[in-house]
């Protein structure tokens, strides 16, 4: 009894069906077709199905289209004059002289490697080389912003005062270089007058 | 240089590794036909299958020292075929038009061998014969190819792996559901009946 042979089943050719189409089909090996045959001689639906799937192969395999045999001897003309094959050349197949040629070419490169790295200036040195250091824009610490303005009360006066010592006070504070001084010192309006 | 008159492949892949044109020559013969129906199963085009497969021969020859045999040569000559048919699709700027194969109403050679007993019998096999050629074209495409490259390029499953790029698992189990899917199709049934029954395997 083969292990695929499951006694009990509802559907014991389920397993078969594959190996049955490959049989038709010519496709199975001496071993999977003697196990197959063992099969069919004791199950009659497997060797039903096997006959279904035996003709369709049958039919399917005559309906082959015809190749044009003149096809196939002009695809034989090319190889006529075949160019011959490309071998895989290696250290062992080049010739003598080549050998030479090739050592001597690779000592001369080596020999102008190490000569450019041992003629380098001394500003080739990577200690003493120019550094390009970027500088990254840093903002100043703002000092309080209540010392840059004037204080409400000084505009109230200095508009109460006159128009002139309104104007003053304002371009006194639109003057940089009067900033730092007042940054330091606390504007009074006696001062302006 | 002698006419060798070996068939073992074997023997011959050793002389075509050794560098001798007229074995491979040989050998290229006994593969062309195969490769031809392979490619024309593949493209659907006749010129385009007859330009891959010369194409593959002699790809193969050029590369012939790149064979190490660990599959076998038809194999290795499928897989050249795939990669020499996906080449030609990708740069092939022309339509490549699916040649109808049920205008071809001839049949193989030996269905021909045999001697049509008279018109009406000659013309009711025509139309079997389309009858099949319909129903193996209505199937998807993965089971289609699979059936005409084992029953119409008499290729291998491992070829078939090859030429697909598939394992040969799925190989074995689409040959089966296209079979399947054929016997649905009522094509178990005796067609051709001139050409004789008895050639139907019986268990």
């Amino acid at each position: 009894m083969n292990e695929r042979q499951k006694p009990g089943e509802m559907q014991p050719c389920e397993s078969w069906l594959e190996a049955i189409s490959l049989l038709a089909a010519e496709c199975l090996t001496v071993l999977e077709e003697a196990e197959l045959r063992e099969h069919l001689a004791v199950c009659h639906a497997c060797r039903q199905r096997n006959e279904e799937i035996a003709k369709v192969c049958f039919n399917v395999r005559i309906v082959k289209p015809i190749v044009d045999q003149e096809r196939v001897l002009a695809m034989g003309q090319c190889l006529q004059h075949l160019p011959l094959p490309a071998k895989k050349v290696t250290w062992r197949n080049r010739s003598v002289p080549m050998r030479v040629a090739m050592l001597a070419t690779a000592a001369l490169v080596l020999v102008s490697l190490l000569s450019h790295l041992a003629s380098r200036r001394p500003e080739d040195n990577p200690d003493q080389r120019t550094t390009i250091v970027q500088v990254t824009p840093q903002l100043a610490p703002v000092e309080s912003a209540d010392l840059q303005l004037p204080t409400m009360f000084a505009l109230r006066r200095a508009a109460a005062e006159s128009d002139d010592t309104f104007d003053r006070l304002l371009a006194w504070y639109s003057e940089p270089s009067l900033m730092e001084p007042l940054n330091r010192h606390r504007f009074s309006l006696e001062s302006l007058q | 240089m002698t006419e060798r008159k070996t068939t073992f492949e074997g023997e011959l892949i050793r002389h075509v590794l050794a560098g001798e044109q007229q074995a491979f020559q040989q050998i290229a013969g006994q593969h062309a036909e195969q490769l031809f129906r392979c490619a024309l199963t593949l493209c659907r085009d006749r010129q385009l299958a007859e330009d891959i497969s010369q194409e593959t021969l002699l790809e193969a020859w050029r590369s012939i020292g790149r064979f190490d045999g660990r599959c076998r040569f038809s194999t290795w000559l499928y897989g050249i075929l795939r990669h020499r048919f996906l080449k030609a699709r990708k740069r092939s700027t022309r339509r490549i038009v699916a040649e109808s194969l049920s205008d071809d109403t001839r049949y193989s050679s030996h269905t021909n061998s045999q001697p049509a007993a008279d018109p009406s019998r000659d013309s009711e096999r025509a139309e079997d014969a389309e009858r099949v050629r319909n129903a193996v074209a209505a199937l998807p495409e993965e089971h289609r190819q699979v059936i005409e490259l084992r029953f119409f390029a008499d290729a291998k499953l491992d070829d078939i792996a090859a030429v697909m790029d598939i394992p040969l698992g799925t190989v074995r189990s689409r040959l089966h559901n296209g079979l399947e899917k054929l016997r649905q199709l009522n094509l178990a049934v005796n067609l051709f009946s001139a050409t004789g029954e008895s050639s139907v395997r019986q268990p």
